[in-house]
């Protein structure tokens, strides 16, 4: 997924927006690790010295020099350091596109409380790693930034297309790669909408790609939109769907 | 419907991949074939639930808030979120909770 360059380089709902993923904290991690609330904004903890360290060593840089092992997990889990013994462990989740924090601590060779022995313990009870709520966090966070952006793009999109000798295409929402025909019917006043859309990064059409696509459709003109199996000058590709609609002399697009 | 072709690779769990290559030899079709029906069959059988979703969806946009509408898209989350899990955890291998962990460089591939 790419990210809309407006967010790049900055701290929104639970995330830190870099070009290629974003930085999140584990609820589990906040709560139990940080001493925050597991709702936190990933705002709020930037001062936190790990997160400092976590935005600085992994805003462009996915893995680090040494990884936490051996863990059951069967995932990655890299070291994040500062000062003298501060440590963290970072997952990075590539289909997803996103680097957790998953453990804070402090290593102290020995000590009860040394990190490596606490993050093998969290690994053996299957709480290192995101869960559910994590995730499911994550989505709507992006849910949110989708329709926000949805809501600016799609006018500017509709404007350019009817710009636009044939079809235009665009990027919309950073993830719904669009295309956009504009047909205007003289003898009936009518005008008629074509848009193609699938999901931007390639991959299969998903039941996100379709609720994604609803926004997009609706955010171009409310209406009755009907599925077509074609757009006006070509077949579709495979993973892509549209939907047209016809506007007659009065109803405004 | 356009008759055009893809040899991308879209990833598919292995027992959904199994068993439609088992049902496609059955009926003595490819098994591409037989998953572009089952897509077209989806998408048919769920024209309505889109129209509604559509509906609602521009309902929101019309009379709602966006963060209305972003809870309106983000319906699923839970679902989605707990499939991402699965596929998280599909790597979970037992290992001696007994050997120390610590700090390795990464082996050499």
């Amino acid at each position: 997924m790419d990210r809309p360059d407006s967010l790049v380089g900055r701290a929104v709902a639970g995330a830190y927006i870099c070009k290629d993923w974003e930085l999140r904290v584990t609820a589990r991690c906040l709560d139990e690790d940080l001493n925050a609330d597991e709702a936190t904004s990933f705002e709020s903890i930037l001062g936190l010295e790990i997160i400092k360290a976590f935005v600085k060593d992994r805003a462009t840089e996915a893995t680090a020099s040494k990884q936490i092992r051996p863990l059951s997990s069967g995932q990655e889990i890299w070291r994040l350091g500062y000062g003298h013994d501060h440590c963290g462990a970072t997952f990075y989740d590539e289909d997803e596109g996103v680097i957790w924090l998953v453990a804070y601590g402090r290593h102290r060779s020995g000590a009860p409380d040394d990190f490596f022995p606490y993050c093998k313990g969290l690994d053996v009870e299957g709480r290192l790693l995101p869960v559910q709520a994590d995730i499911a966090r994550m989505y709507r966070d992006r849910d949110k930034w989708f329709v926000e952006a949805v809501t600016i793009e799609a006018p500017q999109a509709l404007k350019a297309a009817r710009e636009t000798e044939g079809e235009y295409r665009c990027t919309i929402g950073g993830e719904l790669g669009a295309g956009l025909a504009i047909e205007v019917v003289e003898e009936l006043e009518a005008t008629s909408i074509t848009v193609a859309f699938k999901p931007a990064g390639g991959g299969p059409l998903t039941e996100v790609t379709l609720q994604q696509g609803q926004v997009l459709l609706q955010s171009l003109t409310c209406g009755k939109w009907e599925m077509i199996g074609r757009m006006p000058s070509r077949n579709l590709e495979p993973d892509e769907v549209a939907f047209t609609i016809t506007l007659v002399a009065g109803e405004v697009a | 419907m356009s008759a055009t072709t893809s040899t991308r690779v879209v990833r598919v769990p292995e027992n959904t991949h199994n068993e439609a290559t088992r049902l496609a030899a059955l009926r003595q079709v490819q098994t591409g074939e037989m998953l572009a029906d089952a897509w077209r069959e989806y998408m048919e059988n769920h024209r309505e639930e889109f129209a509604k979703d559509l509906e609602k969806t521009a309902k929101l946009l019309r009379d709602g808030t966006l963060e209305k509408l972003a809870e309106f898209t983000s319906r699923n989350a839970d679902a989605r979120a707990a499939k991402a899990v699965e596929r998280l955890n599909s790597k979970r291998a037992a290992s001696d909770a007994s050997e120390p962990a610590g700090e390795t460089k990464p082996a050499r591939v």
